[in-house]
């Protein structure tokens, strides 16, 4: 009888001890710090709107399963470019999620960017302090250093730019925007459909000057 | 059949075990993770069901000659493979895997006619396996090595793989060549056919030595051929190897001392991916090896034959149903100037594997295997039946801690001298992937 009671004190203690261990791998995942996959940016899905919780539980349950949601809440992207991208990872391999979930991803992507992005975007130089060419403007208009760092500054979600004009003559350049701009580029959200000649010639200008490492 | 009473205590023992450990093991700044995750900034979960259990990408990574499938929108061009971004830059830590452990508690009782019961048990490191594997800078070689430092508990360094390999083509149309020493059956085909399962043991076809000593558990020496179609969007892949080796002995043990004859290997397999998960894989297996008569003496030289058929359907993501078929059919000898007749097997596995959520999965596997030595020197059709059932944890959101805790009970006779035997297996292990 009394090894009966001490085998269920036992049981007891053994099923606390591995239901703590599953409950402490839970706690412990809020603070988590990956290594490589960094998840610094911190969501409080209560002070979204209704409306935009559930796609963002939808977005934190798909996207989170391959890379951290620093990819993701990094990038500041258009709404255009963000779609692009999300058809992009619902054509990955192991991405199964469907035509309702990735709009719901799509839907929180756009909410972040007109909320949370807006606000930490930092200003915009004054002209007088800061003199920049019309195809650095437009690069920056574009976010493409929410991927792409030039000198430092920037993403690290696409390769650096820092020197690519001394990597890549003008015609690999301009061949390489081209293929952005029509959408060809499996690996790059195209360009909006609004953007001129003029500007993509400035673009090719501005990387093109990109020649110190 | 009078199933016995197992003590409760060591399952007490293993579950305070495994919940100490997770504690103590829990990383709260920093996490390591395995090559190729490093390298790419990505999650284990990213090519892994629960590790290392491969999920699509994984497998596609893997027959892509280490290139992670890129996105193929509906009518884009496919590239080629040496054209796809290689990620991070070449680095030993991006490219060696130095502990890839797993360790718990085991017990095991088992009983067997006209022997007295035994029953073992041990904290111990079940494996230590460590990888580099990766391709070589602005090329399209890739190379993969596995040193086993532990296996099975057992301390024996062994290089289970090491080879190197050429990938080509486009990401829809590629090919492989590798040469070198390879595991026989680690990750060719479907989940279903492969030796990797959620639950410590392979399913029997796989584990079991058959009276001919032979086991698919081995690593020959050979050449590896394969090709691999997918479709856009990756929701159908084709994908065929054949394999041809300069074999081992027929237990997977390195032919060491002179033999008169050669023992060679020929494995092709074909296999069919439908759908997100889903696949079919057939296997066809031969091969030739010095081996041991019935007497213990005797060498004889037969043939080894495996015809099998596998096969699981992911139900929403969320359910796995796996099976597998395999028939056995090997040239037997019982000893000298005995007449030469055959070892027939036809074995069956039904597996189970529900992934409540991400990173938690319950497994439940029957199997059950037939025997038969044809002839006069045979004893009749005799059958071994297995149950498997397990839990896996993930204990980090990368997926590189796992808990497990499975157990299994196995029963039947033997088909040589026909002797009935139990097994019964309780592990609860951690398993790290640094």
């Amino acid at each position: 009888m009394q090894t009966s009671k001490l085998l269920r004190l036992l049981n007891s203690f053994a099923l606390a001890s591995f239901l703590s261990a599953f409950g402490a791998a839970s706690a412990h995942s809020q603070y988590r710090v990956f290594t490589q996959n960094r998840d610094n940016i911190k969501i409080d899905a209560s002070a979204l709107p209704a409306n935009v919780q559930s796609d963002y539980q939808v977005f934190r349950d798909k996207c989170n399963q391959c890379h951290g949601l620093d990819t993701s809440l990094k990038p500041s992207m258009s709404s255009a470019q963000w779609t692009f991208e999300v058809k992009r990872m619902q054509n990955m391999a192991s991405s199964h999620f469907n035509d309702a979930e990735a709009k719901a991803i799509l839907n929180f992507l756009n909410y972040d960017e007109a909320h949370r992005k807006s606000i930490n975007k930092p200003t915009a130089p004054s002209p007088l302090s800061r003199v920049t060419s019309p195809g650095q403007q437009f690069y920056e208009a574009q976010g493409c250093d929410s991927c792409h760092a030039i000198g430092g500054n920037g993403g690290s979600a696409g390769p650096s730019l820092s020197g690519v004009g001394k990597r890549l003559s003008r015609e690999q350049i301009a061949q390489t925007v081209q293929s952005i701009r029509a959408g060809k580029s499996s690996s790059m959200p195209p360009l909006p459909a609004a953007t001129t000649d003029q500007q993509v010639k400035d673009l090719i200008d501005y990387l093109v000057t990109l020649s110190v490492d | 059949m009078q199933r016995e009473r197992i003590s409760w205590i060591p399952l007490v023992v293993c579950f305070v075990f495994v919940g100490i450990c997770s504690v103590l093991v829990l990383p709260r700044k920093s996490e390591a993770l395995p090559q190729f995750a490093r390298r790419y900034n990505l999650k284990c979960t990213a090519c892994h069901t629960i590790v290392p259990v491969l999920n699509e990408q994984g497998e596609l990574f893997q027959r892509l000659g280490y290139h992670l499938p890129p996105a193929l929108l509906p009518g884009e061009v496919p590239k080629k493979l040496s054209a796809l971004p290689e990620g991070a830059d070449w680095s030993l830590t991006n490219n060696v895997a130095v502990a890839v452990a797993d360790f718990g508690y085991s017990a095991e009782r088992t009983t067997q006619e006209g022997a007295a019961p035994s029953s073992t048990s041990a904290f111990q490191v079940n494996s230590w396996n460590n990888y580099f594997a990766g391709w070589l800078p602005d090329t399209s070689f890739f190379y993969h090595a596995e040193l086993d430092i532990v296996t099975g508990g057992t301390t024996n360094p062994d290089l289970s793989n090491a080879c190197i390999g050429y990938a080509g083509g486009t990401v829809r149309n590629s090919w492989y060549i590798v040469g070198g020493r390879e595991h026989l059956q680690v990750a060719q085909g479907t989940r279903a056919s492969q030796i990797y399962s959620l639950l410590p043991n392979s399913p029997l076809l796989f584990e079991n030595s058959s009276p001919t000593n032979f086991v698919f558990d081995q690593s020959p020496v050979g050449l590896n051929v394969g090709y691999t179609w997918i479709s856009s969007s990756y929701k159908r892949v084709f994908a065929a190897s054949a394999k041809v080796t300069n074999g081992d002995n027929a237990d997977g043990s390195e032919i060491l001392g002179p033999s008169a004859r050669n023992s060679k290997d020929f494995w092709a397999d074909i296999d069919f991916w439908y759908a997100p998960e889903s696949g079919i894989t057939f296997v066809d297996y031969y091969g030739k090896k010095d081996n041991l008569a019935g007497d213990g003496i005797t060498t004889f030289h037969p043939a080894i034959r495996r015809q099998g058929i596998f096969g699981n359907y992911m139900l929403k993501n969320k359910v796995d149903f796996l099976g597998g078929y395999m028939h056995s059919n090997d040239d037997w000898l019982a000893a000298a100037g005995a007449p030469p007749s055959k070892f027939v097997a036809n074995d069956y596995y039904v597996a189970v594997d529900y992934y409540i959520k991400q990173g938690l999965a319950v497994s439940g596997r029957y199997d059950e295997l037939r025997q038969e030595i044809t002839g006069a020197s045979g004893v009749g059709l005799h059958s071994t039946h297995d149950w498997t059932v397990g839990v896996n944890r993930a204990l980090t959101p990368s997926g590189n801690v796992i808990a497990r805790v499975a157990y299994s009970y196995l029963s039947g006779r033997e088909p040589v001298g026909a002797v009935k035997s139990t097994d019964k297996f309780v592990q609860a292990d951690l398993s790290f992937n640094f």
